[in-house]
């Protein structure tokens, strides 16, 4: 199974999609509140919250992730990260606060 | 003679400030957005309006003196004289978004712009914690108040780390990520609160920057154990690769 971090993004390999997904035209699969970076993704992208850390799943078809920071540097303005062809889970980073979960606000 | 009018957006670089200065002499009207890197010396004498966004860097020094006109937002990072910025100021404080840093002219980070977004380290924030963090004036405790942990971070880079003394900060576990990068879990206490938080302190694998994520309610026992927690992912997992 692979498992990617890409910021406060990870990205956990799942066998096959969650039925009742609508795929979305947005290529933006997350995007920080303080910095407006983007982690997009070039594949089938499902937008779904569920609970406090999924917000979707993605199918990765020859997929570079892109971003400002994270990846690998490739010359232009954006960092591109390589993921192998699978579906996946995407997920975002809490902190575990004594008053509970708080998801990461970047 | 050269045209005076240059279509388009015109960025000037470190690499590329001496062909531009010398193309953009005479140029009186760019029609576009104007961007002027970091560590650039950008004297434009004649430039009059720029049709676009106006982008100074940090670390810039930028002369305008010809500028009566601007078509899009600012965007400021470098001190830019006493009398450019209070011309901008007169004409655009009311009517324009306006970004500014740290290296923006005092009369620009003091003034009652109406529309406007402070920024450290391109992280934005409101104006208390910009004047906190610019002035040095941030405790420890300030800092792991913060709740955004973008702005937190950058917070905690300029702190002086003397000060985390105060709070009385104690290693609970050590250790490397399977990409090399070292990770700890601290132990810290808020004066503020009276009680103990804990942090996982991770490295970013692209950046380097250090991160301070709470942990206080973690209930794992190892640290990549704990660093999946923060995903909600269970405990028996490996990372394939980390960017």
């Amino acid at each position: 199974m692979k498992l990617y971090e890409h910021g406060d993004m990870a990205m956990v390999e799942i066998e096959r999609l969650p039925d009742g997904l609508t795929e979305s035209a947005s290529r933006i699969l997350l995007e920080g509140k303080s910095n407006q970076h983007c982690h997009r993704g070039n594949g089938t992208w499902y937008p779904r919250v569920i609970g406090q850390f999924v917000v979707g799943y993605f199918v990765a078809k020859k997929t570079a992730l892109t971003h400002l920071e994270h990846g690998e540097e490739t010359g232009g303005n954006l960092k591109t990260a390589e993921i192998a062809d699978g579906v996946y889970e995407v997920r975002r980073q809490s902190e575990l606060t004594h008053e509970g979960m708080k998801q990461v606000v970047d | 003679m050269r045209n005076k009018t240059h279509n388009g957006n015109v960025r000037i670089t470190a690499d590329n400030q001496d062909k531009m200065l010398k193309l953009l002499a005479r140029t009186t009207h760019i029609g576009g957005d104007l961007s002027i890197d970091s560590n650039v010396h950008a004297d434009l004498p004649a430039l009059t309006s720029l049709g676009g966004y106006l982008f100074i860097h940090s670390n810039v020094h930028a002369d305008l003196p010809a500028l009566t006109s601007l078509g899009g937002y600012l965007s400021i990072h470098s001190n830019v004289g006493e009398k450019l910025a209070k011309y901008l100021l007169q004409t655009y404080a009311k009517n324009r978004s306006w970004v500014l840093g740290e290296g923006a002219d005092e009369i620009l980070l003091t003034s009652t712009i109406q529309d406007i977004e402070y920024k450290i380290s391109d992280v934005a924030m409101d104006k208390a914690t910009f004047d906190a963090i610019r002035h040095g004036t941030m405790t420890a405790s300030d800092v792991f108040a913060i709740e955004n942990t973008e702005i937190r971070r950058v917070a905690y880079e300029r702190l002086d780390k003397s000060k985390m003394s105060e709070l009385k900060p104690r290693v609970l576990q050590e250790g490397v990520e399977s990409n090399g990068k070292p990770i700890k879990l601290v132990e810290i206490i808020l004066p503020s609160h009276d009680k103990s938080f804990r942090y996982l302190v991770v490295i970013d694998p692209s950046t380097d920057r250090e991160y301070w994520l709470d942990a206080s309610s973690a209930t794992r026992a190892t640290l990549n154990g704990i660093k999946l927690e923060l995903w909600g992912l269970p405990d028996n997992l490996e990372w394939t690769r980390m960017w």
